[in-house]
């Protein structure tokens, strides 16, 4: 293979109207018949004028579909794989807090409470007083943070949840 | 510095939403907790044969490059067969427990088969590796029917990901689409079938734990990621995907075809 055969990135990107970017990326990929030498690429000529060529024609619009698709496909796989990671991180933080929020704590108990000795009062006693105190530091932060909108919906939701277990 | 910032925005934002209110110094206990756990990388089984494309796909998913050292991690008992590398990811590391193959002779395949058992359960995931080009599959098969399966209680943390679909015949893949050509899909979606229908009914292997792709091409990564994602233990889930940056199959389409496309969408 000749100098005159062979043409660095630049020079292909130039030939084929693309960016260096893509002319590299073709290369790593095999997209392009090249072969790294030290930091740069050589790229057999032939191999761009090739296709160049195939460029000069139309994409069907099948294909065109086809990657639409593919493209799409792919954008609903990685918001699937980010819920999962982001359900993962949240339950693991919910564990943890477990250990800490003697409030979470006191209304599981509660509810254990409730379930298995269920003519007793304790329970709803220990969920309410759980409530309670989740609903007091709810107004705490709201001072201390000034969210009051995201916070004005978590403490209705608590109301619901508390007129629920105790109309 | 900047990481563990973020960990605690995190988990504010978590405890938040939750409705859970702690204290400041409790919150940061939390965010300390989690980042010990961010800290011990995922463990990643890899089984296949020299050549199926194992560090390329490492790359494809994790844009990890050469390997930081080779270590014998301190946490293990010696391994022998085994190959362990730490992997320095765009993200972060990950640990590669790179597996001895199995099927050659029936001295080697005791030996690695107690080495399955000591490193496989503690692998957040396995992932084999095979060439979609290649037929034979006897031996990928005598290994997931007794070796994989008992080290891994089930088969419910193993992906198998068939690479290269990029060169099965005819080999006409399209470079401007990036995509297989029409003959080529009917090739793939065949020998997927295949490995599906001899693999599965060897083991209790789930189906869409098989992945057909081309970590040459970035394609079908997504695919692969999801799995390796179902396949993880969910208390690791967010680890793994913290260590994840995958290559782009559009980076490799033709420009001018997503330029076409943008046009479509706007008009």
């Amino acid at each position: 293979m000749t100098e005159a055969t062979l043409l660095t990135t630049s020079q292909a990107a130039e030939i084929l109207g693309v960016t260096p970017t893509w002319a590299g990326a073709l290369c790593r990929s095999g997209g392009l018949r090249a072969e790294k030498k030290g930091k740069y690429w050589q790229i057999e000529k032939s191999s761009v004028l090739e296709l160049a060529e195939s460029r000069k024609k139309p994409v069907p619009k099948e294909e065109l579909e086809a990657v639409d698709r593919e493209i799409s496909e792919n954008e609903l796989l990685k918001e699937y794989v980010e819920k999962k990671a982001e359900k993962s991180f949240m339950d693991e933080v919910l564990r943890l807090a477990k250990k800490y929020s003697p409030e979470v704590g006191i209304i599981l108990a509660g509810f254990a409470t409730a379930i298995f000795l269920p003519g007793c009062d304790a329970g709803r006693h220990i969920i309410m007083l759980g409530f309670t105190s989740l609903l007091r530091k709810l107004n705490e932060k709201k001072e201390e943070l000034n969210e009051e909108e995201t916070l004005n919906e978590k403490e209705s939701f608590l109301m619901r949840l508390r007129r629920l277990f105790f109309p | 510095m900047a990481k563990s910032a973020g960990l605690l925005d995190r988990v504010k934002r978590v405890l938040g939403g939750l409705g859970i209110s702690l204290s400041p110094a409790k919150t940061s206990a939390i965010a300390d907790e989690l980042s010990k756990k961010l800290k011990r990388a995922p463990r990643i089984a890899l089984l296949g044969e020299t050549g199926v494309g194992k560090s390329s796909t490492l790359n494809a998913l994790f844009n990890a490059g050469a390997p930081i050292d080779h270590i014998k991690p301190c946490t293990l008992e010696t391994v022998e067969y085994t190959v362990v590398t730490e992997r320095e990811g765009s993200h972060g590391p990950i640990l590669v427990f790179d597996m001895p193959g199995m099927g050659q002779d029936l001295k080697s395949d005791e030996l690695f088969k107690k080495e399955y058992a000591k490193i496989l359960p503690t692998c957040d995931v396995a992932l084999w590796i095979l060439d979609a080009r290649t037929r034979a599959l006897s031996t990928a098969q005598a290994s997931l029917e007794g070796v994989v399966s008992s080290s891994m209680s089930g088969l419910s943390r193993l992906v198998v990901g068939v690479n290269k679909i990029d060169g099965m015949e005819p080999g006409d893949w399209n470079i401007r689409s990036n995509r297989p050509s029409a003959q080529q899909q009917k090739n793939i979606k065949a020998r997927a079938e295949d490995i599906k229908k001899r693999l599965c009914t060897a083991a209790d292997l789930d189906e869409s734990r098989i992945i057909p792709y081309s970590a040459k091409k970035s394609y079908q990564l997504p695919h692969l990621l999801k799995a390796l994602m179902d396949a993880c233990p969910k208390d690791r889930q967010w680890v793994l995907h913290d260590r994840i940056d995958l290559a782009d199959y559009e980076e490799l389409v033709d420009p001018a075809i997503l330029k076409a496309l943008k046009k479509r969408k706007t008009n």
